[in-house]
């Protein structure tokens, strides 16, 4: 590690080493290498540096002449201890290049594949990650959902902008227990044949969440997504959203009008209606092929109605999984729009 | 991915030479899942000796051996496929240290085996994700080499992921 300290190839460069130190100009640089080195010799304990600066000290008979002569030392320590950092700083990106032998675009490639917490740290651990951190695609799938409690409206707003246009998913809220988990990972939601869910799930466990965790995120945390053309929602394919409670119609619908080429969306735990949720994504998302909705009360959503389950069904035929949990639903209803999954089979 | 397991007219023979002179002899079927592969067949034909200079005889070894497990079990049965895929990548990226890992992946990456290129990304990934700052040092050898307060400003501009 420190042999490089005392390489002598700045020696071997020197032509004429002068035999007197004293007459040495350290204006010239092959003395000053003669200089630093010397200094640097493994002899030069702190006790015998302390010494010859004193006797130093002492040879100097004006007061003038010794304050000028601290100064000067105390400026070289300064002066050392830079170039030593900054060496020291040199030598580590050297060997964090040969360390992580991938190139930037894979690099990024690996980021963008992080959860954003995951990445914020990855950021910060030296500057090569730092920089390939910084490109948008690495923001393409945010998903906010770890340390969700610290995750608050500038957060999302930030990372969102950072994406760019290369949002290609988003993830936000706080995800509870394995019953989510499993019901967002189960592979019958993607079948086609138990495509359309309706469960009587009860969200039993409401009561539990009280006290955990609780997303502080508002209404207005998914408004970066609006904009003009080149919106960051534009390209957005997945949406999925976890017990934000303050969220609500007015505003979810207002984002999903500004992501025409959602692909999947997951809904859990908002309060928001089944009825106008389906009404906004028939009208502005007719590419989605996945929906999973999970009511945030034991409750029923009396509030939908078959035209609504039609103009859906006619709307959205790419529509290949469909989940309603915690809802009941007439039968007539779930007809609908198991029959029209059933046209595609 | 190309489709070419369907066009499949026989089993055709490709060779292809490594940069350090190791050469394969592989099924073309098998090769063409490569996406470079596949172009320099479909521009220049197959009856030449394929020059990949950029990788070397051990990676590309590996990157076939992977491409051939893949197209067998394609052509197995049509069930359950994705299971067996799965779990043989799973064992596949299992063991493989660092160095390997990357260079693997570059040797995927310009030999264009996408679904190769996911499956490494991601297990490269998967040692990053949920780890602490020094914790990611630790895994992958790195050092520090910020300016003084740099590292600092890094994390306060991103606070919530460090509180």
């Amino acid at each position: 590690m420190d042999t490089l300290l005392h390489s002598p190839s700045s020696m071997a460069k020197r032509p004429c080493p002068s035999q007197n130190p004293r007459i040495q100009n350290p204006n010239n640089p092959f003395d000053m290498d003669h200089l630093l080195e010397t200094l640097l010799a493994e002899s030069s304990s702190s006790f015998s540096v302390d010494l010859a600066f004193e006797r130093l000290l002492d040879s100097r008979p004006s007061d003038s002449d010794q304050t000028r002569l601290i100064d000067r030392a105390l400026d070289l320590g300064a002066l050392l201890l830079e170039a030593g950092k900054r060496s020291a700083r040199k030598r580590a990106s050297k060997h964090n290049s040969l360390a992580w032998a991938l190139p930037p675009d894979l690099t990024i490639k690996v980021f963008s594949m992080l959860d954003t917490q995951s990445l914020c740290h990855a950021a910060a651990t030296c500057s090569m990650f730092n920089k390939c951190a910084m490109d948008p695609s690495c923001y393409a799938n945010l998903d906010l959902t770890a340390n969700a409690a610290k995750v608050n409206n500038a957060v999302v707003s930030t990372m969102i902008h950072r994406a760019g246009k290369s949002l290609q998913s988003l993830k936000l809220g706080v995800v509870q227990g394995p019953n989510i988990l499993a019901g967002s990972c189960q592979p019958l939601v993607y079948t086609i044949r138990n495509s359309v869910e309706v469960s009587n799930f009860s969200w039993n466990d409401k009561r539990s969440r009280q006290g955990k965790e609780s997303s502080i995120l508002t209404r207005s945390c998914l408004s970066p997504l609006v904009g003009g053309s080149g919106a960051p929602g534009t390209l957005l394919r997945n949406l999925h959203l976890y017990n934000i409670e303050r969220m609500d119609n007015t505003s979810l619908c207002g984002a999903l009008s500004a992501c025409p080429s959602l692909l999947d969306l997951e809904i859990v735990g908002l309060h928001v209606e089944l009825r106008q949720t389906l009404m906004s994504v028939s009208a502005n998302c007719h590419l989605i092929e996945r929906l999973f909705f999970e009511s945030s009360k034991t409750g029923r959503d009396d509030s939908l109605k078959s035209p609504t389950c039609d103009a859906f069904v006619n709307n959205c035929p790419n529509l290949t999984a469909l989940a309603l949990r915690g809802f009941k639903l007439h039968d007539c209803k779930v007809r609908t729009l198991v029959k029209f999954t059933e046209n595609f089979v | 991915m190309s489709s070419s397991s369907t066009t499949t007219t026989t089993t055709r023979l490709l060779m292809l030479k490594a940069s350090d002179g190791v050469t394969f002899e592989v099924e073309e079927a098998v090769a063409t899942k490569l996406g470079a592969i596949n172009n320099m067949v479909e521009e220049e034909g197959s009856e030449d000796l394929i020059c990949l200079p950029n990788v070397n005889g051990k990676f590309l070894g590996m990157v076939l051996e992977w491409c051939k497990k893949h197209a067998n079990n394609n052509t197995n049965s049509d069930k359950g496929n994705d299971e067996v895929n799965k779990w043989w990548d799973k064992e596949f990226v299992m063991d493989l240290d660092q160095n390997t890992l990357y260079h693997l992946l570059m040797a995927a990456d310009y030999l264009s085996g996408t679904e190769l290129v996911d499956l490494l990304t991601e297990k490269v990934a998967s040692m990053i994700r949920g780890k602490k700052v020094e914790e990611i040092r630790e895994t992958f050898k790195i050092k520090s080499d910020f300016l003084p307060g740099q590292e600092e400003e890094i994390r306060k501009k991103n606070s919530w992921a460090f509180e």
